[in-house]
């Protein structure tokens, strides 16, 4: 008798066994299902920055537990992954996050900047750009009834730091100030953003270049605040032959841009080759005799109006004495269209003085820029 | 004194509660999971036919060891075969379900390897009851022997 009691109480354990095993299994599962265990990004919490060639993120995760049993053994994996090239991996392991506890893990990863392409610096600079984000959560409840390995993932829109980098070349000119001082003065738009990942200034330098000289003209810089937009009159200072080269020689120019986030370390560079279209290309001043039976002094002047504009020009011929003194001049205002040739000769008449140099000034209208050639007689 | 007589009613009616339990109604949760979330639907790829083939040789041997009275070899032999299948049930269930979970942006693959060392356990102890049943009350099935023997 005894030993039949023994045996049903045997099976009531085992039915309890058997209950306690299927309310453990649902309160394991429920909490997942109910999203009571949940892994979130912090994204105020994303911080970035390079300093002595070492990009570093760091990044807030949120681990909540809101479920039945403690979570265990986890571990978190972050993943960040740019253009399925660049890919910065952070982990960090956990031994418990009790029920009921909501803690914040930070993750901190470090590459070297070296293993950085300048392509993707490039692309992440010019390109509107996806940063997949993946967090990886292993872990276990108490007494591993349920192990779980969960992958979360998120995709981050880097947007491009520069919208537009517009060079205009095409109103670009030269101008003088003085006649040792000319500058080379080149328009340009920039439209920028800024993110919660990249803002404060960008330090712009340029450079016009000769690339077939390997000669670089002139520099300029300027600083830009990220997320707005301007427009910059690049001026470069050119030397008074480099300004004669410019006016008279069409011909394609790079310009050299270093473009530098400030408080990043990061900088990019590009070249943009424009078409520089001289005003006064192929200029010809020829023949330019002094007649003793006529007591005249007869010049060429010739070239072609390369710009995209109407050059506006007046073209002053001076005859100096051996001591330097005015003896004959000529003076005439020309209009000339784009795409048009020009070529006049002049006769300038003397009045019985021997000429020893003509100065053969040509002057721009519109930007106050002078050509000046001497000739001895 | 009479030996029982082997009746077919019982081990018919446990052979369908079985039925009943490991294979209707384990069908019935699935299909109703599966028409009420249907996220949750490639996660039960074999699992209806598994349930099937094996629930139904559970049942077959449910009623088996229901058919043989307590104390007898072949209900000892039965049970413990019983046990067996029951843990092969719970095994090929268990991983025919492909407990990868897709839900927006999370992928999650879950296990249960604590719930399922509980279901283990559980079973062989349930085994081991058919042991125990078998040594309690193999004196008793000897004196109906000997009874009907004399």
């Amino acid at each position: 008798m005894v030993m039949k009691k023994s045996l049903t109480v045997y099976r009531i354990a085992l039915v309890m066994f058997a209950v306690v095993i299927l309310i453990l299994a649902v309160l394991s599962v429920l909490p997942f299902a109910q999203e009571d265990v949940t892994v979130e990004l912090d994204r105020r919490g994303f911080v970035w920055g390079v300093e002595e060639e070492e990009l570093t993120v760091e990044v807030d995760i949120w681990v909540n537990n809101s479920g039945n049993f403690d979570l265990k053994d986890i571990e978190l994996e972050l993943s960040f992954e740019v253009l399925d090239e660049f890919r910065l991996t952070a982990v960090e392991e956990i031994a418990r996050i009790k029920v009921g506890e909501d803690r914040r893990v930070r993750l901190r990863s470090v590459k070297n900047v070296s293993e950085i392409s300048n392509e993707l610096i490039d692309h992440l600079i010019y390109n509107n750009t996806d940063l997949d984000i993946s967090a990886r959560f292993k872990g276990s409840y108490t007494f591993a009834l349920l192990s779980f390995d969960a992958l979360y993932r998120d995709t981050f829109l880097l947007e491009r730091v520069i919208d537009e980098i517009d060079y205009d070349a095409d109103n670009a000119d030269l101008f003088s100030d003085t006649s040792e001082e000319q500058r080379f003065v080149m328009p340009v738009y920039l439209s920028t953003n800024d993110n919660d990942l990249i803002s404060g200034d960008a330090s712009i330098s340029t450079a016009i270049y000769d690339e077939e000289e390997s000669k670089t003209y002139s520099e300029d810089a300027f600083t830009h605040r990220l997320g707005r937009k301007e427009t910059v009159e690049l001026e470069f200072e050119v030397s008074d032959t480099d300004a004669r080269e410019l006016a008279t020689t069409s011909q394609p120019l790079v310009l050299r841009t270093t473009i530098s986030l400030e408080g990043y370390d990061f900088s990019v560079h590009r070249d943009d080759t424009f078409d520089w279209r001289a005003p006064l290309n192929d200029l010809e001043i020829k023949n330019i005799t002094y007649r003793p039976e006529n007591e005249t002094v007869t010049g060429q002047i010739s070239f072609h109006n390369d710009d995209y504009r109407r050059v506006d020009l007046t073209l002053t011929t001076t005859l100096y004495n051996h001591y330097g003194d005015i003896i004959g001049d000529f003076q005439e205002v020309y209009g000339v269209e784009p795409d048009e040739n020009f070529d006049r000769s002049f006769v300038i008449e003397l009045n019985g003085e021997e000429p020893a140099e003509c100065e053969v000034k040509i002057e721009l209208e519109r930007t106050g820029y002078e050509y000046r050639e001497v000739y001895e007689l | 004194m009479k030996a029982k007589k082997r009746g077919l009613g019982r081990p018919i009616i446990v052979g369908l509660v079985y039925f009943f339990f490991f294979v209707v109604l384990v069908i019935g949760v699935i299909m109703y999971l599966q028409a009420s979330y249907p996220e949750l639907e490639n996660i039960f790829q074999d699992t209806i036919f598994y349930v099937i083939i094996f629930g139904s040789i559970l049942a077959l041997f449910g009623a088996l060891t229901a058919y043989f009275e307590k104390g007898e070899t072949l209900r000892l032999v039965s049970g413990i075969t019983k046990a067996a299948i029951l843990i092969a049930y719970v095994l090929v269930v268990y991983y025919s379900l492909d407990l990868t979970l897709e839900i927006d942006t999370v992928t999650a693959d879950v296990s249960f390897p604590g719930i399922i060392k509980l279901k283990l356990i559980l079973i062989i102890l349930y085994g081991a009851y058919y042991s125990f049943e078998y040594f309690f009350y193999r004196s008793e099935v000897k004196q109906d022997k000997d009874q009907l023997a004399s």
